[in-house]
């Protein structure tokens, strides 16, 4: 089986890639039964099963099944740490929260 | 109650200096004198040697920051309430790292400039103790 993210070849059967870690068996996300690899939709419930690669959903899943690796990871907990310093600096403060920060 | 303290308001808005005026004396401070800007502010600051500076945050020529740091280097015991519209926490937090010792947000309410007005005296009254 051909892995549709990384197009890596995977042994049938398998439930997520070997290389990329996509899930591979398609279900229904609501109601678990199992789909075949071109469903649009599932057979059981009616939910669509293919998401438009836009949505939230398919954005969030393309993150989840995403390998990254040691630098990745390093560079997104700096991006992380300056957007927060970032965001408490430019926090807009009120009277009370001067006053705590004045003691 | 009149309270001997002098105090010194800098403000490049002249609307502002009539009301800070006119609220000190309200609340005992009678003793007061301003200014339009910073290099006034100070020419006034080493001449009336004020116990207590209201000082804008915002003015052109000289910003509240630079005044603020050239008060306390001159005098590190005058107590500098920053009278600002700024709000962001990392300019707030610079002025409380520059020395000043309390911060009123404008626009603000009499009362709370009262609560502030209470806490100079309680500070100026506390050190008049201690140095007893």
């Amino acid at each position: 089986m051909t892995c549709p993210h990384c197009g890596a070849e995977n042994t049938a059967g398998v439930k997520f890639c070997r290389s990329c870690g996509l899930a591979l068996e398609n279900s229904c996300r609501k109601c678990g039964h199992a789909a075949g690899q071109d469903d649009r939709f599932c057979t059981a419930c009616g939910q669509p099963l293919v998401m438009p690669e836009s949505s939230p959903d398919a954005r969030r899943q393309a993150l989840q099944t995403k390998q990254y690796s040691p630098e990745e990871i390093e560079e997104l907990l700096v991006l992380r740490r300056l957007t927060k310093k970032q965001e408490i600096a430019s926090k807009t403060l009120n009277q009370d929260d001067v006053d705590k920060l004045f003691g | 109650m009149s309270y001997p303290y002098r105090v010194l308001a800098i403000d490049d808005s002249p609307h502002f200096r009539i009301l800070i005026t006119k609220l000190l004396r309200r609340f005992g401070f009678e003793t007061v004198e301003t200014g339009e800007n910073g290099r006034i502010g100070l020419q006034k600051f080493d001449s009336f040697q004020p116990h207590v500076v209201f000082l804008d945050g915002i003015m052109p020529e000289m910003d509240g920051l630079t005044v603020l740091r050239s008060i306390k280097a001159k005098n590190a015991v005058t107590i500098v309430v920053v009278t600002s519209s700024l709000s962001e926490r990392d300019k707030v937090l610079q002025f409380k790292e520059s020395g000043a010792d309390l911060y009123l947000m404008k626009p603000f309410e009499e009362v709370k400039f009262q609560e502030v007005a209470q806490k100079v005296v309680n500070i100026l009254e506390a050190r008049a103790k201690a140095s007893v």
